[in-house]
């Protein structure tokens, strides 16, 4: 199909999101999406540079490495992930977290001083987003003069085994109308965070592509920073993200072997 | 203060007076003065009968004042603020000698209330001033009483409130054990408002409401949800029902919000409301909620249906300037700010058109609609 090839010209790497592309989460540590194992391999083997761009933010990037279990060769210097953009803020900038964060997450601020917080860290907590929790945060937030809030993305929801998930953007939201502010957000969509992925594969934007599952945060966010973007139509993904009011995905594959097979075949 | 031999003459000839009136029961009326007689309007030239009928009066309801009953102050109620500012002048159609009266300072004081007035000597003013004040202490002016004021004109009432866990039962027992006299179908409340989209849109709601709340559903069919009802409820805000309730509005379940408050105050200090959850649900799902409390302008429409009544010729009277106020003045209807309850200095400037009217409180807004609204 001519019309790949155009789509396709010129790129030299690709950013993967990791859960709904690669996987689907959910209890035991989740299940392959099918194709998806063998599509990474062909894709190392390929000319073509590879990255894992998630915002995953419920586990460490050491445990996100139990994507080995699932079959998956990837090591924990391939994957950029909003914990450790994070740290490098909040060491920046000499703030103290208070963490609304789930327990698999929390080894990434080990070095973090949270003593007498000056700030909050939200991620995708899920169980642990419980009222306490929300409103400790809400509160440490009211107290403070000039409120500071991160968040590692601010995805709408993604797709476990049982089904969909609200993820961290929700809740971000919900503290954001509490306190009237707006929070810096730390991951995809935010452009920085595709464009430290990208300096850390090597490939300028426009010879980058992204894959993705989520039409806003991964397609959206990657085209705005000048990449092109894929939508898979697994993981989050719903039908109605194809006829998308603002966001027009480069191209809609059925799943990640699909993707690579053209990137395989049209991609220089 | 000059203790002139005529302020002495004053006071003596007052003290026996106020002992004649005292008798008025057995031996005025005797005489053919009756106590039916009204106190006549302002600016009518008071016949010296009448005049003297006041006085009567007037020493009648101060001694009443000393049995436990407040009920005749409100006759004679001036607010502390306003004592300072009369202006006491001479009354000259009353008989020199007779100092007590009664009559309307509505043009005086700016305010339609009526003062128990003390003329012309100066030896008089500061302690009636005194008394007034320590009767004001001592019985403050109630709304049960005002409130009775406005039953007794030919309006209808409604009760409106924000209220996400309080049933109508708890709320109507609350208000009579206050002994305001009320009737459950007078009440309206966001969780009557919530209900009856319920039951226009014919959907089984997924309630996130308080447990108190859940009497004013009852009957309404839950098995099996379509629809999110979403209150303040902080024991159910946790991750599993929210995801729940988001899964069910991604299917195209409408959001039902009672109303969208940030926060409230707890006793260990702010707490979330519900707002800010169904701010994420929003986010999440990229729809937006139908709030169905203030200061919606549904929830006002709501109320009056019913009644006959259009919005223009509704009067909304609370303490809070947006959601009260504001709100129902964004229905049509007229809006009186109180400044009591949750009213804060300029508050009223928060809302643009500003409110109709604001004033000290609920007593004073029930005398302006009775003077100028009916």
């Amino acid at each position: 199909m001519a019309a790949w090839r155009e789509r396709l010209a010129g790129v030299r790497g690709v950013l993967l999101d990791i859960s709904g592309v690669l996987y689907d989460g959910g209890a035991g540590g989740g299940v392959p999406i099918a194709g998806s194992v063998e599509a990474v391999a062909r894709l190392k083997h390929s000319r073509l540079k590879m990255r894992l761009c998630t915002n995953e933010s419920q586990r460490s990037r050491g445990e996100l490495v139990g994507l080995r279990r699932l079959g998956f060769d990837v090591s924990e210097a391939e994957v950029t992930a909003p914990a450790p953009a994070a740290c490098q803020i909040l060491r920046a900038r000499g703030l103290r977290p208070h963490l609304l964060i789930h327990e698999g997450v929390r080894s990434e601020f080990d070095q973090i001083d949270t003593s007498n917080p000056n700030c909050v860290v939200i991620a995708d907590a899920a169980e642990e987003f419980s009222y306490q929790n929300m409103n400790k945060a809400f509160q440490v937030l009211m107290e403070l003069e000039n409120p500071v809030l991160i968040s590692l993305g601010k995805g709408r929801y993604y797709k476990e085994t049982s089904g969909l998930m609200l993820d961290v953007g929700a809740y971000m939201k919900a503290l954001e109308y509490a306190c009237g502010i707006e929070a810096e957000v730390v991951g995809k969509p935010s452009p920085e965070f595709f464009k430290s992925a990208l300096q850390e594969m090597g490939v300028e934007a426009h010879q980058a592509i992204m894959i993705g599952d989520d039409i806003v945060g991964d397609v959206g966010g990657a085209q705005r920073c000048g990449m092109r973007a894929l939508q898979v139509r697994t993981g989050k993904f719903r039908p109605s993200d194809e006829h998308h009011p603002e966001v027009q995905a480069d191209g809609y594959v059925d799943n990640l072997a699909e993707a690579v097979d053209l990137l395989l075949k049209h991609a220089d | 203060m000059a203790f002139t031999l005529y302020s002495l003459l004053q006071a003596a000839l007052l003290c026996v007076n106020a002992i004649a009136v005292l008798h008025e029961e057995r031996f005025l009326k005797n005489i053919g003065w009756g106590t039916d007689q009204g106190i006549g309007g302002f600016g009518e030239e008071p016949g010296i009968k009448s005049q003297l009928m006041n006085l009567v009066r007037s020493v009648r309801t101060v001694m009443r004042g000393k049995k436990k009953n407040c009920e005749w102050h409100h006759q004679l109620y001036c607010p502390d603020a306003q004592l300072q500012k009369i202006p006491w002048i001479f009354w000259r159609n009353l008989p020199s000698l007779l100092h007590f009266h009664i009559i309307l300072v509505k043009h005086l004081c700016g305010g339609p209330t009526i003062a128990f007035y003390l003329v012309s000597s100066p030896f008089f003013r500061a302690p009636v001033a005194q008394w007034l004040r320590s009767v004001n202490k001592r019985c403050p002016l109630t709304s049960e009483y005002y409130f009775s004021r406005l039953r007794g004109a030919s309006v209808m009432i409604k009760f409106v409130t924000n209220t996400t866990k309080e049933s109508k039962q708890d709320l109507l027992k609350r208000l009579k054990k206050l002994e305001f006299d009320i009737s459950e179908d007078e009440i309206f409340t966001s969780l009557t408002a919530a209900r009856n989209l319920v039951e226009e849109k014919q959907v089984r709601p997924m309630l996130l409401v308080d447990d108190r709340a859940l009497p004013d559903f009852k009957g309404i069919q839950t098995d099996d949800p379509n629809a999110v009802v979403i209150g303040l409820a902080p024991e159910h805000f946790h991750y599993p029902a929210l995801n729940q309730a988001f899964r069910l509005l991604l299917d195209g379940a409408p959001l039902i919000a009672i109303h969208k408050a940030r926060y409230y105050k707890r006793k260990d200090g702010l707490a979330l409301g519900p707002g800010p959850f169904v701010t994420g649900l929003e986010y999440a799902t990229d729809t937006k909620a139908t709030v169905v409390g203030k200061p919606e302008k549904t929830f006002f429409l709501e109320a009056l249906r019913g009644t006959g009544c259009e919005p223009q010729e509704a009067v909304m009277i609370g303490d809070d300037c947006r959601d009260d106020v504001g709100g129902a003045q964004n229905a049509g209807m007229l809006g009186i700010l109180v400044k009591t309850g949750k009213y804060r200095a300029a508050d009223e400037e928060k809302i643009n058109p500003p409110p109709y009217l604001t004033c000290e409180s609920f007593p004073h807004a029930v005398d302006h609609i009775l003077q100028h609204l009916l």
